[in-house]
């Protein structure tokens, strides 16, 4: 009788969000020293670890290669399965995440170097996929690697004839249709997009403006943190003006 | 970074690359087409041979009777198994089952002899399309071949029924898409999904003619796989889709008889399977091969056409 | 970035799966009161500044805050008008969501009427150690009042927490709330004595002069139990039309029935109740009485109904004919309604006949009783204590007088379960605005058929037309059918009236003159009735040779199409068959036509083959008249319909197979949806948004739509199968069936089935509720029973038919 109401009347999602509401992000840049670079990201209940590590290669003469490794703590999700490295959803995760930042990063700068980018779920409640990228982003920030521009990931869904933005676990497993959207926030480009579930095709643009408007939330939270870090950083140094 | 095939030599690249710059396509074909398509069913039921071009699928299904799972006691189970990689193609099938009555606790499975088998129903049929996109998306190429592919600097694969309901979406690649270009896909992709739903209505019309079912009501069981383009000679593609589950069969009732009864057409609402059979698997040390198998498979109903006439 | 506190709430699940849900408190939600400035005065404020609710014990303006039980027991009197600015907290409405969906929906739609005034409010308020959920909730409650009342006393606004709940009263007014019962409350309005009525009876400890003790129902946590080990099983109470002491409960798992028999038995369950049955042991199996039996309206009261259920047991059951019988030990569900009746007034408290005969009379409290006697009223039930022989309800509105066409209208379209009420204001907007005109946005994706003859053909007086037929030669011979259903719901723009433009779903067939099918397609369009016919018109137009336009002979046509469709079923054509072969042949092909097109939407109802038992009075009928029925499958039965011709007697294979159709009936009539505006609705237009949700909308309002329609196809297909002391007889030039009630004696001397009989019919009005047909058998004249003929008028048109169940 009651099954879950996504979206109530009053226009409130299950955990009290609005439609146009992210969840709560907080995060951090430089959180290990060993890493050329890392970073923190809570994205509500979700929260990923990710660092940075370069090296040199022999394959690639004219570019970066950009490495990635995705996995999931055993003990970020409600049921207790083991959740072995490179299972297919991680090996997929993995290679979405590559070819995202192989976009993103200039990776002619650097011919014959290797850009490891090393993300840990720690916890899960939906959108992984976009607090890695987020994560990532910020670590590679952190690691001073130059990029086209800072990588955002949001997800979006569509619920009662209207979408909903950044989409938790339970909205995630309703079934709705669920699209992931990684873009360069200030050109609007989009870097990678993934839907399923079926969506009419009419509804969708509208769904993806609604993710598209949560990446640049996302960035206005990324950049403002990194600013915070960047003026901590320099205040230590004394670097002040 | 391991290469499995031979890359293409930079000349042919700067080629391929110059052609489609110039709108021209190694095939002859405009940028929007489709390749040719052939379908072809095999002599047994529920064996389907389909060409896109150059590329050779052959689908079969099979199915049996297995134990239900416990959490999903009406729900049949689907297995899919897709041998070597794939892309863009629909592949499918004119599935049969036996037909099932089940008697209190006593199951009884009808020999093809007794009973016609029943065809398997299908949810909705979604077909797959392929673009890629050339300098950073300003050239676009519907179904691209396996060459084309190759120096690509990305594709978008969209599945969509023909109600114009998206099944999946996926943007990949090394390039940066504006939103509009995405939108103008799926629109590209509503044309293209309804001549190949028409094409494939066509080709199990044929088909059903030639088997001498004038009368039954069609269904099928479309296992939509993205075959990737692969030399001819190289084909083993195979799609097995075991159904299990019986259930309470209708009660035959004679068409003619009464009216009231022809009314209540008994059809089984399941839910959808469709996110449930997609599973993309890629390839494994992040070559550019990637493999791809979107399988969209709905389950078995339990449905009786015979009420229906 | 609006989200403020973030607070995680930790919930354990079957003790594995720990589930970790985000709760993000707010401080944008404001109190949605006009005369508020501190909130943000963007947002919607509902709440007025001068509330007009006018009581004696709260003479200050003020908002009444309602708690869960208030709202779910009550909801007839928050409905009311006089009820207004209403603060429904969060807390309230999750737990009415979660414990009645009907009353979530009413309440929802009074959020939704901006009369109503009613505001939606969020608290929150954290479980404390030791709390239960109810504490917790009705300390939320608190909260939230005391919130209001800090909020607005500067205002001088007053805010009233209603609760029923002895201990929340105390603790509320030992916070120094406003706090009353509802029925203090309601009691202390002015002008209140027609919302007194509609209070909700609370009272359990009333003694009734019933003299009966009903077996207390298990609680749940038992019946669960008891239905795991299988002691006890669960199933849906379907209450016989015919005995008011008889009913089946329905098992989910298989097709199983059970028969339950006795006041005891039967405990206190109600038409289409959940109930857990026990099994009772096989010797005191019964089955059912074969009488007719209703409930007298003479002091039946006083009788004690442990008699009555004595009475009952001291049949004899033949052993043959005991059916698996059980008794009701719990409800696991109630799945009460409002029904319409009529009141029969006593000193105080009043019994409600409800017009729907498979529920018991109501007992009610009211002061308008004088008033309401001559009215048709709706009441809805509270409950049922085990002392009182009859449920206790209360009075929740009028519908009007007893006879007036309008009042009797909404009495059809509420027991069929239609909505009556007035469409919510989204409801409407959905609705093409009148006037309304077709505009070109309209025709692009519908086939304009208004250049054909199109004409509709219904029984007279039908106000719903919907259903048009047209039928022409194709320029290459064959024929063109088109047959079509209205598409939009609404009265005046559904009714495919003649001489105004409609959108309606059209099925065109090609057919040869055969009747064979060469194609067959849909789509929606727009059609111009050139006339609304009745069956009688259109036969006259069909057999006046002089006329010769273009609907008779699209008419003449599509009754010659109809005669061949039904050459295997009766060879002669009346118009009426007509239409309904022509339905059938829509049904069958949108049928296909969804299945093929979507099926997973296509979703009708599954029910199981009707048990081979079904078919005993069809295979006992026929062996009457020497024919051998064989029901083994469809088919076998078809062509043993068949080959059971009597040459002299035509009617007699029509009869044959209506009862055919009747025993397969029997088990699923209730249920079955008739499929075909679902079908053509969808069928027609592949390319919607939103496909997917909006047909099960679709779904839904068709099959209200369609209830009504099933329920009367239902009535009818449902007679009494198993009466011993009544006729059937079927009047075919009226189309009309009825009872004939006769004594045993009677049938022993005279019975055979199929028989031709001349009747006289009248309209018994002795039961307003039910108007019946009066039937009174004329010939063979059996001295004491039959009448004499009363004019000669009866006999010149066909002799009528009877047929007789024994």
């Amino acid at each position: 009788m009651a099954g879950l109401e996504l979206l109530s009347d009053q226009g409130f999602r299950i955990d009290g969000r609005r439609v146009h509401e992210l969840r709560k992000i907080q995060c951090r840049l430089g959180v290990f020293s060993q890493a050329d670079g890392s970073a923190y990201i809570e994205q509500g209940n979700t929260k990923v670890l990710a660092a940075i590590r370069g090296s040199k290669q022999k394959t690639l003469h004219d570019k970066v290669l950009v490495n990635c490794q995705y996995s999931m703590a055993t003990f970020s999700t409600g049921e207790r399965k083991r959740r072995p490295r490179g299972d297919r959803k991680s090996q997929e995760m993995t290679m979405h995440l590559r070819q995202t930042f192989d976009a993103a990063i200039l990776t002619n700068l650097y011919p014959r170097s290797q850009i490891d980018i090393f993300v840990e779920v720690l916890q899960s409640d939906g959108g992984n996929y976009c607090a890695s990228v987020n994560a990532a982003t910020l670590a590679l920030i952190d690691a001073g690697i130059p990029l086209k521009d800072y990588v955002c990931a949001c997800s979006a869904s569509f619920v009662n004839d209207s979408p909903i933005v950044d989409i938790n676990y339970l909205e995630e497993s309703s079934g709705k249709p669920e699209i992931i959207v990684a873009t360069l926030p200030k050109s609007e480009q989009i870097v990678f997009l993934e839907m399923n579930s079926r969506l009419h095709e009419d509804n969708l643009s509208k769904v993806v403006d609604t993710a598209v408007k949560g990446c640049k939330d996302v960035y206005q939270i990324l950049d403002t943190a990194v600013r915070d870090h960047v003026s901590q950083v320099a205040t230590v140094h004394g670097w002040e003006n | 970074m391991k290469m499995r095939e031979t890359p293409l030599s930079n000349c042919e690249r700067d080629f391929i690359r110059s052609a489609i710059a110039d709108k021209k396509r190694l095939d002859g074909r405009q940028p929007y087409d489709y390749r040719k398509i052939k379908i072809t069913f095999g002599v047994d039921r529920g064996s389907c041979q389909v060409e896109i071009g150059e590329t050779r699928v052959l689908a079969q299904v099979s199915s049996e009777i297995t134990t239900p799972k416990q959490t999903r006691p009406s729900d049949g189970m689907l297995f899919i198994n897709v041998e070597l990689s794939p892309m863009a193609s629909p592949g499918f099938e004119v599935g049969r089952r036996p037909d099932v009555t089940v008697d209190g606790n006593e199951v009884k499975i009808h020999p093809v002899e007794e009973k016609d088998p029943l065809p398997l129903s299908v949810h909705h049929m979604p077909i797959c399309v392929t673009f890629a996109f050339y300098e950073q998306g300003k050239y676009l190429l519907v179904d691209p071949t396996d060459k084309e592919e190759k120096v690509m600097d990305g594709k978008m694969v969209v599945g969509m029924n023909k109600h114009r309901e998206i099944c999946s979406l996926q943007v990949t690649g090394q390039m940066l898409l504006l939103k509009d270009q995405v939108l103008r896909c799926s629109n590209i992709a509503v044309v293209k999904v309804t001549e190949i739903t028409e094409l494939i209505h066509n080709a199990l019309d044929n088909d059903r003619q030639a088997r001498g079912w004038e009368t039954g009501m069609q269904y099928f069981l479309v296992l939509s796989l993205l075959i990737r383009v692969s030399p001819v000679n190289e084909k083993k593609d195979k799609g097995v889709g075991s159904i299990g589950e019986g259930g309470p069969s209708a009660w035959e009732v004679d068409n003619e008889m009464e009216q009231e009864v022809a009314d209540e057409i008994q059809t089984v609402n399941k839910s959808d399977r469709s996110a449930e059979g997609n599973s993309r698997l890629s390839g494994n040390h992040g070559d550019d091969s990637e493999e791809e198998a979107t399988c969209t498979l709905s389950k078995d109903d339990l449905h009786n056409p015979t009420q229906l006439q | 970035m609006l989200t403020t506190k973030t607070f995680i709430k930790k919930t354990k699940k079957g003790g594995i799966l720990k589930i970790v849900r985000e709760h993000y408190l707010r401080d944008d939600i404001t109190c949605g009161s006009e005369i508020c400035e501190k909130c943000d005065n963007k947002s919607a404020r509902p709440l007025q500044e001068n509330p007009v609710n006018k009581s004696d014990v709260c003479k200050s303006p003020h908002y009444l805050i309602p708690d869960t039980n208030v709202v779910l027991h009550q909801i007839d009197v928050l409905e009311d008008s006089a009820i207004q600015n209403v603060i429904i907290l969060q807390t309230v409405l999750d737990e009415v969501r979660h414990r009645s969906a009907p009353g979530y929906k009413r309440l929802k739609d009074a959020l939704y009427n901006p009369d109503k005034h009613f505001y939606t409010f969020y608290t929150y308020v954290e479980r404390q150690p030791g709390e239960t959920a109810n504490d917790r909730n009705d300390r939320a409650i608190r909260e939230g009042v005391k919130w209001y009342h800090n909020h607005l006393s500067s205002k001088k606004m007053s805010v009233v927490l209603v609760t029923n709940d002895a201990e929340n009263k105390r603790k509320a007014s030992e916070e120094g709330l406003n706090v009353f019962t509802i029925h203090e409350y309601v009691k202390s309005l002015r002008d209140s004595s027609s919302l007194v009525d509609r209070l909700a009876q609370s009272g359990q400890n009333v003694s009734y002069r019933d003299k009966v003790e009903f077996p207390e129902h298990l609680s749940l946590s038992v019946i669960q139990k008891g239905i795991k080990s299988g002691k006890y099983v669960q199933g849906s109470y379907m209450a016989s039309r015919e005995n008011y002491l008889e009913a089946y409960v329905s098992v989910h798992d298989g097709d199983k029935m059970i028969f339950i028999q006795g006041h005891m038995n039967l405990n206190r369950a109600i038409h289409s109740d959940i109930v857990a049955v026990e099994m009772l042991p096989e010797d005191e199996w019964s089955c059912p009485s074969s009488l007719v039996l209703e409930e007298k309206e003479e002091k039946v009261d006083e009788e004690n109904i442990e008699m009555e259920d004595e009475k009952v047991k001291k049949r004899k059951i033949p052993k043959e004919l005991q059916q698996p019988t059980g008794r009701i030990v719990g409800i696991i569900k109630r799945n009460w309604r409002q029904y319409c009746g009529i009141i029969r007034p006593s000193t105080t408290r009043h019994l409600v006949i409800p017009a729907e005969r498979r529920i018991p009379r109501i007992r009610i409290e009211t002061r308008q009783a004088a008033d309401l006697a001559s009215q048709r009223i709706v009441v809805a039930i509270d409950s049922w204590p085990r002392n009182s022989r009859y449920p206790n309800g209360h009075f929740v509105k009028k519908l009007g007088t007893i006879g007036d066409k309008e009042t009797e209208n909404e009495v059809l379209l509420l027991e069929h379960d239609v909505p009556h009420s007035n469409f919510s204001e989204a409801v409407l907007s959905c609705l093409p605005k009148l006037p309304w005109v077709i505009t070109e946005e309209d025709m692009k994706h519908r086939q304009d058929l208004r250049h054909i003859d199109v004409c509709s053909v219904d029984p007279p007086g039908c106000t719903d037309i919907d259903d048009a037929l047209h039928c022409r030669e194709l320029e290459n011979g064959n024929l063109e059918r088109i047959d079509m259903v209205p598409e939009l719901l609404s009265s005046n723009l559904c009714s495919l009236r003649c001489d105004v433009d409609r959108f309606a779903f059209s099925t065109l067939w090609e057919m040869t003159h055969d009747a064979e099918v060469v194609k067959v397609w849909f789509t929606k369009s727009v059609i111009f009735s050139r006339a609304s016919l009745t069956y009688a018109e259109a036969q006259m137009r069909i057999d006046d040779k002089s006329m010769n336009d273009n609907i008779t002979k699209s008419l003449r046509h599509l009754n010659k199409l109809a005669k061949i469709l039904k050459r295997n079923r009766i060879s002669n054509g009346e118009t009426n068959s007509m239409v309904e072969e022509f339905m059938l042949l829509a049904n069958v092909y949108t049928a296909k036509k969804t299945l093929e097109e979507f099926p997973d939407c296509a979703m009708l109802r599954r029910h199981p083959s009707p048990p081979p038992s079904n078919f005993d009075p069809l295979i006992k009928a026929a062996e009457s008249k020497g024919f051998k029925m064989d029901v083994s499958c469809g088919k076998a039965l078809a062509d043993s319909l068949e080959k059971a011709v009597i040459p002299a007697d035509p009617y007699f294979n029509t009869m044959l197979r209506i009862m055919a159709t009747r025993c397969m009936m029997q088990a699923v009539y209730s249920d079955i949806i008739v499929h075909r505006l679902l079908a053509v609705c969808i069928g027609a237009d592949a390319s919607y948004p939103s496909l997917t949700d909006k047909h099960k909308t679709q779904t839904l309002c068709n099959n209200l739509n369609y209830r009504h329609k099933m329920a009367q196809y239902a009535g009818r297909a449902s007679v009494n199968l198993h009466t011993h002391n009544a006729l059937q007889i079927l009047i075919p030039k009226y189309g009309l069936e009825g009872t004939l009630r006769v004594h045993r004696h009677v049938v022993k001397q005279y019975s055979p089935v199929f028989h031709r009989v001349i009747v006289q019919i009248s309209i018994d009005q002795s039961n307003v509720q039910h108007l019946k047909l009066s039937i009174k058998l004329v010939e063979p004249v059996i001295p004491g029973f039959s009448v004499a003929p009363a004019k000669k008028e009866e006999e010149e048109d066909g002799p009528p038919r009877k047929k007789v169940k024994t």
